[in-house]
């Protein structure tokens, strides 16, 4: 039995059946459980048309995934990072402005921040 | 101390937001960007002078070396949206390039100019702050050249105006003395986490967080920005998406107009409906004949919403910076309209294990203004500090 998918914001319906052919074998496949699930997530949340492109990706450009090792590698040397040091490191904090000017007046701002503030948020 | 004029102005998509600040009084403003040509033939003249409301009939020539001299005269504000030849912002505009910002943010100092010292019929005005907004994309490579055109004298000439008997008119001659110019979404980080008079920190919480990283969404007329703060500083600015309310604004008049033969003026008229809440969205194509259009309404407000936080997903998965964020901030006009059908949908992302917890600040759609008038205050602080240290060197 086949079911239809719709996006009505993107105007994109697909019809999906039971089986499938894998276009590039020839062999005649099963729709996966999980598959359906996806399209059902993305149909109802108007993401068809990027989930279809993101698997047409992945199916026609492939070396992208062997891409991602490199991603992971960084992630995981981060998460290493974290462990030895406890996150995040101190030394980063330099822009922090004081933190006893609650009641004071202009004069008791420091130049420093205020400089800083105009380098970085005006132009 | 002389008395300084400080003018911060939110140049957005849809609508002009105003602070003009003199240490004494505060005012605020806030004008449709919206524009029309002024035809004297189809100009109505008022029974009575009494009748009329200047800031609803603002008629104004602009005459100044940032744009070229047309000898043109235009409504500007609430006066266009009413006018037939309103011309609104077009998808994607060049804020710097384009003639109707200058007219209109002139058009705006000088009024302010006029309620300061009523009954004058020439004045010259200085503005020795002028802090204005770009999108991040059009701040990186346009903020010099705006800062240029903004830089100088300009003059303003009111037409018809209530109780000036023609030919008089109104004139003010602007004198801008310098101009700063900040990010949209990044000011609004300022607008969040200082104090307006002293400047210092308000929000120490919110800056600590910021250690972790911060995600600000400004969602506005025609353009939605994010901006990463780590630190207490801006560390990434994902350009400006061409996306906003105004996509969705227009379909809702045009169903509106097709299905219940009711035509808004402007998009700033459905706005401020959408502004006033549910109980306000009905419109009445006849005397008394009351129609419900929300049902146009929620269905734009919802698609706009699943958007947004699409825009929002992917772009904290894009950069490395920020990628780490805990904390992620609606601001803008348009989030505060589509703020519950924006948590409809972040409910959809949490379930599906892709969670976007939004804040939605008080005054969200004021930040960007609030942030301005800040970096304004301390840029005329840096120059003052400044002077005050020549003059010490020259004595000494």
């Amino acid at each position: 039995m086949s079911r239809i998918y719709t996006d009505y914001i993107n105007n994109i319906a697909l019809t999906l059946p039971d089986r499938f052919i894998d276009v590039k074998t020839g062999d005649s496949l099963l729709v996966s459980s999980k598959i359906q699930e996806q399209i059902e997530y993305h149909a109802n949340n108007n993401t068809l048309i990027h989930l279809l492109l993101s698997a047409l990706n992945s199916y026609f450009h492939p070396k992208g995934a062997n891409g991602g090792t490199e991603e992971i590698l960084f992630q995981l040397a981060e998460i290493k990072k974290m462990m030895q040091h406890g996150y995040p490191p101190i030394n980063n904090f330099q822009g922090l402005a004081p933190l006893n000017n609650k009641q004071g007046s202009t004069n008791i701002l420091d130049m420093k921040d205020l400089e800083d503030v105009l380098e970085v948020f005006g132009g | 101390m002389e008395r300084q004029n400080f003018l911060a102005v939110d140049i957005g998509n849809s609508w002009y937001k105003a602070i003009a600040s003199d240490q004494w009084v505060e005012c605020e403003y806030q004008i449709p960007n919206a524009i029309a040509l002024f035809d004297e033939e189809f100009y109505e003249k008022p029974y009575e002078d009494d009748d009329v409301d200047f800031e609803e009939t603002l008629i104004v020539e602009v005459k100044s070396q940032a744009i070229l001299d047309k000898r043109e005269i235009y409504y500007i504000g609430k006066a266009a949206a009413k006018q037939r030849d309103v011309s609104l912002t077009a998808f994607n505009n060049q804020k710097v390039d384009e003639d109707r910002t200058y007219i209109l943010l002139f058009g705006l100092a000088a009024f302010h100019a006029l309620f300061l010292n009523p009954g004058e019929t020439e004045l010259h005005f200085t503005i020795d702050q002028l802090a204005v907004s770009l999108p991040t994309t059009q701040y990186k490579v346009k903020k010099k050249r705006f800062r240029e055109r903004l830089i100088g004298t300009h003059t303003v000439i009111f037409h018809k105006v209530p109780g000036i008997p023609e030919p008089k008119e109104l004139v003010v001659k602007l004198h801008v003395e310098d101009v700063i110019i900040g990010a949209e979404g990044a000011c609004a980080y300022l607008g969040l986490t200082r104090d307006q008079d002293t400047l210092g920190i308000k929000d120490e919480a919110l800056v600590n967080e910021s250690r972790k990283g911060i995600i600000i969404g400004d969602l506005g007329g025609d353009s939605v920005d994010f901006v990463g703060i780590k630190n207490n500083k801006p560390v990434a600015s994902v350009e400006g998406e061409t996306f906003g309310i105004n996509q969705f604004l227009d379909n809702i008049i045009q169903k509106v107009s097709k299905n219940e033969l009711y035509k808004f003026d402007s998009r700033s008229e459905l706005e401020e409906k959408l502004a006033g809440g549910p109980s306000e969205w009905y419109v009445e194509p006849f005397a008394g004949v009351k129609k419900d259009i929300s049902k146009y309404i929620i269905p734009q407000l919802k698609s706009m919403a699943i958007k947004y936080l699409e825009h929002f997903d992917r772009v904290r998965s894009s950069s490395n910076e920020i990628k780490g964020a805990t904390r992620y901030i609606a601001v803008g006009g348009a989030a505060k309209m589509a703020q519950k059908q924006i948590q409809e949908a972040a409910v959809r992302w949490s379930e599906r294990g892709r969670p976007i917890n939004l804040t939605f600040p008080e005054n969200m759609e004021k930040l960007n203004v609030l942030g301005l008038m800040v970096l304004a205050k301390m840029k005329q602080l840096k120059k003052d500090q400044e002077k005050t240290n020549d003059l010490i060197s020259a004595k000494s």
